[in-house]
């Protein structure tokens, strides 16, 4: 065997075993919560509270509105942020504020959730002497906003240039060209972005811990202690009791089921970005 | 032979991109209602002649330009940009429709992009005639709904000139508006500029000197950004004053 073919078959193993490892790990991951948790998921484990510790039964109903109510929010604080933060990188590339807006959303991209949350706490909680999901939405928010307006920029660079040029060339002002062209053309891949940043945040544990903290009730009021699906499932793994440990498995089931379909539309959104392209 | 009526006159145009000189005191007279072919050797500033004219040149970061613009006398920089371009319309490489839009979109999208409201009825007149005018209508009318991307390349291009002349341009500038084609398409674009130009003065860069014969009324031989000959097809390609544009004709470079 020749030195090159050599070479080529060891790359060529490694290459391939990569592949295979992360396709593993994730079958290993999603098929252990699945069997772990499929099989204590019932009506009551989506319709019912917890139970006291130590109690059979009961179920996360209050984590489940918890996690889509803070996700949301933050979504809805997060969105007109991260996108027009986007929109501004990507129509005014090369110039030196641009840079600096991209350099620090990929700066607050890089912090710890952990530190978002201790963020939230002395800002929000300390502040206004209380727990809340409002404060969590927001301590979120602040991990929504760089993703999205990396991913807006990202997109809105993908419209092609001739495009612009041919608005620009029929008369149109660059508002229009900015609205009409760019961000309709690039509509799909902005919602899929958004998508994304959402499954991100909503699988967030760190921050929650020190801003919505968790409830034992159905809460609707954003202003007050709340719980989420990540908190549940943090106090219910660390507790002694199998049947909370068991329904910790079932919830990571739901929130893992609930982020892969998030992700699964973000892709779909973007293939048809992409057909849009050729 | 009587003299033709100027619609566009440039006065010493000079055009750079950075430190880069393009255009060196490019001086014509574009005449109304005639074809007027750009040709010369790759990167001899025929592009960015024409883009000059529409003030697309000035939009690509670092590019500068000096000199006038007459178009039917009025110095084009003491106008409004947006009223520029409306009477300078351009056609591109590259078909480019709009993607988001349909084909009956695509030809309104001038009126649309400026904020030009049409009344309903207005609006499906123009698409007809405009449509008609370009030789799409039997082609799309079963399609004006579909996304314009979804028309075959050369259909795409006719929709492309035909956004552009719905908005009433008096010159058309196309930027090698075959170079992405196949050659029925190509011909087929070519017969349309015979019609096209009772309507609109046409000024038509291409690098292909047999196009700049079989289509054009003037023909400008640029060179290393320099205009070096300008004057009826005929008379150039049969008689060339300039030495370059002999060789050139004659195929000595290109």
């Amino acid at each position: 065997m020749t030195p090159r073919k050599l070479k080529n078959g060891v790359m060529g193993f490694l290459v391939a075993a990569s592949a295979v490892l992360l396709i593993t790990v994730l079958v290993v991951i999603v098929w252990h919560i699945f069997i772990s948790g499929v099989k204590y998921l019932n009506w009551d484990f989506f319709t019912k509270t917890p139970t006291p510790m130590g109690e059979s039964g009961g179920g996360v109903f209050n984590s489940i509105v918890g996690t889509f109510l803070i996700t949301l929010v933050a979504a809805a604080i997060g969105t007109p942020f991260g996108m027009f933060a986007g929109i501004y990188v990507s129509e005014h590339r090369g110039q030196r504020f641009a840079d600096i807006v991209r350099l620090c959303a990929d700066a607050l991209q890089g912090v710890p959730s952990i530190v978002i949350g201790i963020f939230g706490y002395t800002f929000l909680v300390v502040r206004f002497r209380s727990y809340s999901a409002l404060s969590a939405s927001i301590a979120l928010a602040f991990m929504f906003v760089p993703t999205t307006t990396r991913v807006t920029e990202e997109v809105l660079n993908l419209v092609p240039s001739g495009l612009k040029e041919a608005a620009f060339a029929l008369g149109a002002r660059r508002s229009s060209v900015a609205w009409n062209v760019s961000i309709k053309t690039a509509a799909a891949g902005i919602t899929s972005g958004l998508l994304t940043s959402m499954a991100r945040i909503a699988g967030e544990t760190a921050p929650l811990l020190f801003t919505a903290f968790g409830s034992r009730y159905v809460e609707w009021n954003m202003l007050r202690p709340m719980s989420a699906l990540p908190l549940q499932i943090y106090v219910n793994a660390s507790s002694p009791y199998p049947a909370l440990q068991q329904q910790a498995w079932s919830a990571a089931f739901v929130l893992v089921l609930l982020i892969l379909l998030l992700q699964y539309g973000a892709k779909h959104l973007i293939a048809r970005v992409l057909r849009v392209k050729a | 032979m009587e003299e033709p009526v100027i619609v566009l006159e440039t006065q010493k145009i000079n055009a750079w991109f950075g430190k880069d000189q393009v255009l060196f005191d490019v001086s014509a007279r574009i005449p109304k209602n005639r074809v007027t072919a750009i040709m010369g050797p790759s990167g001899c500033g025929k592009t960015t002649f024409v883009r000059t004219l529409n003030g697309l040149h000035l939009m690509t970061p670092g590019a500068r330009s000096s000199g006038t613009v007459l178009l039917e006398g009025t110095d084009t920089s003491t106008m409004d940009i947006v009223d520029v371009r409306k009477h300078i319309g351009m056609v591109f490489q590259r078909p480019n429709p709009f993607p988001t839009m349909t084909v009956y979109e695509n030809v309104l999208a001038g009126y649309r992009l400026t904020g030009q409201r049409l009344s309903r009825e207005k609006a499906d007149q123009i698409v007809e005639a405009i449509l008609n005018k370009v030789g799409l209508w039997t082609e799309v009318q079963s399609k004006l709904f579909k996304a314009g991307t979804s028309l075959s390349g050369g259909q795409q291009q006719r929709l492309c000139i035909a956004r552009t002349i719905a908005m009433e341009p008096a010159v058309v500038l196309f930027d090698e508006p075959t170079s992405a084609l196949d050659p029925k398409s190509t011909a087929i674009i070519e017969e349309l500029l015979s019609d096209l130009k009772a309507d609109y003065s046409i000024i038509f860069v291409t690098h292909g000197l047999q196009q700049a014969a079989r289509i054009s009324d003037y023909v400008a031989f640029f060179m290393l950004g320099e205009l070096v000959e300008f004057g009826e097809t005929k008379r150039v390609f049969v008689g060339p004053q300039d030495k370059r544009t002999e060789d050139y004709l004659s195929g000595k470079y290109g």
